[in-house]
């Protein structure tokens, strides 16, 4: 009911007064999930919202610095204290053995064990990308709180991305939309596209997933296998299906997110993968992190250094925990491993598997809720002698990924909606009913959060 | 892009056409199988209903069995072994409460068999860690499957999450809120008013000075599951079970009300008689309320001795073989009853 309901009054407002209804939407939409934590957000767009305005007013490179480390300091300060602070530190026996006997200090440092703002990974980046880019004289800053908190708070892509840069939408934001049929169009191809992979693909999957993940010892080594190579499809399709359906609200509103993806597994390289997967974040680090660290504009011994920093905080901006924080760190070792590897692969297809293979085996460590799970998916693959029972999945789950999959290669890098428009009524009309039928009929049953709203 | 009526109407009616088909498939090929697993209890009454003139329907204290146990019956299976004249089939499913009959008893067919109704009554499903348990949430995706809408409108209910949907952490909140803040009001002396507070002074002191904790633990449990008193403007149990009143009247089968046997005797010697009083308290209430409004009452609060509950170390209502047989046998008395009365009217 939400969508429709702000799309309506979108629409029958004066252009002047939408950005205050997508501003009330988007806190609404937050709040829902916990109305407390709306403060956080509000407190974030303000600090950045002044100090962009403070970098923008001065002259002097020391106080734009100031400000700029102030912005940056408290963004990542919250991010710590909501995100890390209670697993690195709150968790910990000295911790906990000084703050036990005293009840009140014991549940304000558990508070933090237990609440995690949704998507507070996403908009705190995207925040601090406005204040860097302001700073690097990238962007103008925001005169008007209301535009820049819009900014902040867009609901379609609040909780879980695109990442988006200021320059790219802002001015979409603050544009006066017109109710276009093409733009209707587009945004619902997308969103039935994305509820077609999230639901029918990604939910699917996720009880082959669940079984060996949560008892990898049980079953024959080859749903071991099976279990990994589901994951990696699975978190793909939840994501990709999340950033669709974003995309698709979005273009209701005349609004273009950027693409998060593009088809990553068919990557013949760690770094193409990474070109591929989660674009907005990968550029992110990129463009914040790994060029002002010097890029690799410095010495051999450096540049591994740049290199490794950025894979581990990646994997550390996905939560606290060894698991992710080892999942970048194998990332980082495999793009090593592929720079300086002496001979290269001459067939791209070999390429291609040898890459997915390589992301497949680090995201055991992403699935995993433990390291101790996570070598015991990996011992049973190789656990051929042992025994095991079957797992019962349902075969047409493997079909419609195979479908799925020829469906991607076959649709290329272009984007749904724009590859519909290439096709006869006939056929546009042919794929949407059978991927509304698909929905109706053989999505999973069981609700399922989308993986990235935990981030 | 030029938009006409034709081109809405085409697309319209392919989209409607699609669920139109969506729903034939379903309903043909899965819904069967995806009820059995998801809905069982539902997928058993659409064949019960024809070949029983009574349905027990219950949660996990209708199938728990010991290990050591000989009989390895169910409750309801012995029910019908000791009734005349009629037929009986039990039905249950874990964690379920009256919340959860409700939609099944609304699917109970006028035109079935079925003239009678035993419903569990469960004391502590009355009781806040009952009401506010984390289980609520995979009950009530369940509840779903069990809607009288049509098979795939409860497919997509479940799917896309409409549903009632607490989140665990807020169900805990509200749970704590209630031992904190809801005051027990009583015509005797009592230390204690809240949850909380009795908890907070119930102690087992051993010898060395420390204290003996699972005991301690176990007599926290009992003061949380039955410390309470039923509000009968509030309580969401209450409006359940009246609601289950009103639909067996409208389908006319004669309801019976089993409250199931608690340890009473483990309360009584781990806490005290006040806890007895509560659970009694709560009863009598269940009892006359019901009663009045013409259902017939088992009541078997007291009826199973300490040492017929399987579990020692939880509140729970899972009994062994003997422990069964007490209830079934009230259970029977009551249909048997109701029988012989009825036949003499005929």
């Amino acid at each position: 009911m939400f969508l429709p309901l702000v799309f309506g009054l979108f629409f029958a407002l004066p252009h002047k007064w939408r950005w205050l209804l997508i501003l009330v939407a988007s806190y609404f939409f937050y709040g829902w999930w916990k109305i407390e934590f709306l403060a956080i957000i509000i407190f974030s767009t303000i600090v950045d919202f002044v100090c962009a305005q403070k970098i923008d007013s001065s002259n002097n490179d020391a106080v734009r610095k100031r400000w700029l480390w102030l912005s940056l300091s408290l963004n990542l300060g919250l991010l710590f204290l909501f995100k890390y602070f209670y697993f690195f530190v709150g968790s910990t026996d000295w911790v906990q053995g000084l703050v036990h006997p005293h009840a009140r200090l014991r549940d304000f440092v558990d508070f933090f064990g237990k609440a995690l703002p949704v998507g507070i990974s996403f908009y705190t980046f995207q925040t601090m990308s406005y204040t860097l880019d302001v700073y690097y004289g990238k962007a103008k800053p925001e005169k008007h709180l209301g535009h820049f908190a819009v900014f902040v708070s867009y609901f379609p892509q609040l909780v879980a991305g695109p990442i988006e840069r200021f320059s790219h939408l802002n001015e979409q934001l603050k544009k006066h939309q017109y109710l276009n049929y093409k733009n209707l169009q587009a945004g619902f191809r997308l969103m039935l596209y994305g509820f077609f992979v999230k639901m029918v693909i990604a939910d699917n999957l996720s009880y082959t997933v669940t079984s060996i993940f949560d008892e990898p010892t049980k079953w024959k080594f080859y749903w071991n296998i099976v279990g990994v190579f589901s994951f990696s499809f699975q978190i793909y399709a939840d994501f990709f299906g999340y950033s669709l359906i974003a995309q698709g609200a979005a273009k209701l509103f005349g609004v273009n997110l950027m693409d998060n993806f593009n088809l990553p597994y068919l990557a013949h390289s760690i770094t193409d993968f990474w070109k591929k997967w989660h674009i907005s974040l990968s550029q992110w680090f990129r463009d914040y992190l790994y060029i002002p660290l010097g890029g690799n504009k410095v010495s051999k011994q450096r540049w591994v250094f740049n290199i490794s920093i950025v894979f581990v905080l990646s994997g550390l901006w996905h939560g606290a925990n060894y698991t992710y924080l080892f999942w970048g760190a194998l990332h980082a070792l495999f793009y090593l491993i592929e720079r300086f590897f002496p001979f290269k692969i001459k067939s791209k297809s070999v390429a291609q598997i040898i890459t997915f293979l390589s992301v497949s085996l680090a995201w055991i460590f992403f699935r995993a809720n433990d390291f101790k799970s996570a070598l015991a998916v990996f011992k049973g693959i190789f656990n051929i002698q042992a025994g095991g029972r079957q797992l019962d999945t349902q075969p047409f789950v493997f079909l419609l990924l195979l479908m799925f999959g020829l469906f991607e290669i076959y649709r290329k890098n272009k984007r749904f909606d724009h590859f519909c428009n290439q096709l006869n009524a006939a056929k546009r009309w042919a794929i949407y009913c059978f991927m509304l039928f698909c929905i109706l009929t053989l999505s999973g049953t069981e609700y399922k959060a989308f993986i990235y709203f935990k981030f | 892009m030029k938009i006409s009526i034709k081109h809405i109407f085409f697309k319209s009616l392919a989209i409607v056409l699609t669920i139109a088909i969506s729903h034939f498939v379903y309903k043909t090929i899965y819904w069967e199988p995806e009820l059995k697993d998801q809905g069982n209890m539902l997928f058993k009454l659409r064949e019960f209903q024809w070949h029983n003139d009574i349905i027990y329907i219950g949660e996990s204290s209708n199938y728990w069995i010991s290990p050591a146990d000989e009989d390895k019956r169910t409750i309801s299976e012995m029910v019908n072994d000791s009734i005349e004249g009629q037929r009986l089939s039990g039905m249950q499913s874990p964690a379920f409460h009256a919340g959860m009959y409700l939609p099944i008893i609304e699917n109970i067919d006028t035109r079935s068999r079925v003239k009678q109704l035993v419903v569990t009554m469960n004391l502590r499903s009355f009781g806040q860690p009952w009401i506010y348990s984390g289980s609520e949430n995979s009950l009530q995706r369940t509840k779903c499957f069990y809607q009288s809408y049509a098979p795939l409108y409860n497919r997509m209910c479940a799917a896309l999450g409409f549903y009632y949907n607490p989140q665990a952490d807020a169900q805990e909140k509200k749970m704590l809120h209630c031992f904190e803040f809801d005051t027990l009001k009583v015509d005797f002396p009592l230390k204690y008013n809240t949850i909380k507070s009795w908890c907070d002074v119930v102690k087992f002191p051993l010898p060395d000075g420390t204290e003996d904790f699972p005991k301690r633990q176990l007599a926290d449990h009992y003061i949380k599951a039955y410390a309470f008193q039923i509000d009968v403007e509030n309580n969401i149990r209450i409006m359940d079970f009246d609601k289950i009143v009103e639909i067996c009247k409208a389908k006319n089968i004669q309801l019976y009300y089993n409250i199931l046997g608690e340890n009473v005797q483990w309360a009584d010697s781990l806490v005290g008689s006040e806890l007895v009083y509560f659970m009694k308290a709560n009863r009598d209430l269940l009892m006359e309320r019901y009663s009045k409004k013409g259902v017939i009452m088992i009541d078997n609060l007291e009826e199973v001795p300490g040492d017929y509950f399987g579990e020692k170390d939880w509140t729970t209502e899972h009994y062994n073989q003997y422990g069964r047989l007490i209830v079934a046998k009230n259970v029977a008395k009551a249909l048997n009853k109701a029988f012989e009365l009825k036949s003499l009217k005929n």
